[in-house]
């Protein structure tokens, strides 16, 4: 099993994410993808579903940034790693983390978001559930280019 | 760096977990800065008295809750530390985000958590242990 850079793989989806490169993104994540976001309780899968919401997650955040990238040299380690981040949702900052895991080609297979507090995240899901009209559309044009891509791309 | 530092973190990261797993709670006091700060999963406290930490790791070994270990993650100066908390109908997912001083004293222990559902468990818990 060849060696990754985890350090380059999280600043490299860290910069994706700040200047909002969905190609980018996109490239950086498996077909099959896992999310668990921290507001709900079922999982979600394939790139189209988790791009809605990480979406989601931006149109209803502000002030959304990443800090620290942990990881750990150990060879088991070497396909996984964290990154800590901090958003305001209603006036409540979330502070938050992904466990990240890659496959060999360091794409992202899954990712489990653990936060703190709990109003903060109440809020989010509140939110989400309550999501504009204006949002939910784009969200819905955008996992339609997604699965377009995707049936492009294979 | 600073691979030193690296070490030092590890090497307090695993007596911190030790001092958790072995209930020796009142170790965890030699571990952390005089500005240490606790910010717990399941309320919005945030506090810097020491004990608000000992208790939660109390309660929780009450409970016969304690944390059970997973992985770890680290950076020169900070540790992540994965476990989980078996509850009836969920299980928690967790992570112990430790900050460290330049002298290796833990100035912050943030616990981050999942589902929903795990965390209002996890509360309800110390709610309980409260009444």
């Amino acid at each position: 099993m060849h060696s990754l850079d985890l350090n380059k793989i999280g600043q490299q989806w860290i910069d994706a994410a700040a200047h909002k490169r969905q190609f980018k993104v996109l490239s950086m994540l498996d077909k099959s993808v896992i999310l668990n976001p921290p507001f709900m309780e079922e999982r979600v899968s394939g790139m189209a579903n988790v791009c809605g919401i990480f979406l989601a997650f931006s149109g209803l955040t502000t002030n959304f940034h990443y800090g620290r990238i942990l990881h750990n040299d150990h060879p088991n380690q070497n396909r996984e790693l964290i990154l800590e981040f901090k958003t305001d949702i209603e006036g409540k900052t979330m502070h938050a983390a992904d466990f990240i895991k890659l496959n060999d080609k360091g794409q992202i297979i899954e990712m489990k978001v653990v936060a703190r507090s709990p109003e903060a995240v109440k809020a989010l899901g509140k939110a989400a559930h309550n999501m504009p009209f204006l949002l939910k559309l784009r969200i819905s044009a955008s996992k339609a280019l997604i699965n377009f891509y995707l049936k492009f791309r294979s | 760096m600073h691979s030193n530092q690296h070490t030092q973190v590890q090497s307090i990261s695993q007596k911190w977990t030790q001092a958790i797993i072995n209930n020796e709670f009142e170790q965890l006091k030699h571990l952390m800065a005089d500005t240490f700060k606790f910010y717990p999963a399941h309320s919005e406290e945030e506090t810097a008295n020491p004990n608000s930490l000992i208790n939660y790791y109390q309660c929780l070994a009450g409970h016969n809750k304690l944390h059970c270990y997973e992985r770890n993650w680290y950076t020169n100066n900070s540790a992540s530390i994965e476990f989980t908390i078996q509850f009836e109908a969920v299980s928690l997912l967790g992570m112990e985000l430790l900050t460290f001083d330049n002298n290796g004293k833990i100035t912050k222990c943030e616990i981050l958590a999942q589902t929903p559902k795990a965390v209002a468990e996890l509360r309800k818990l110390f709610n309980d242990g409260n009444d």
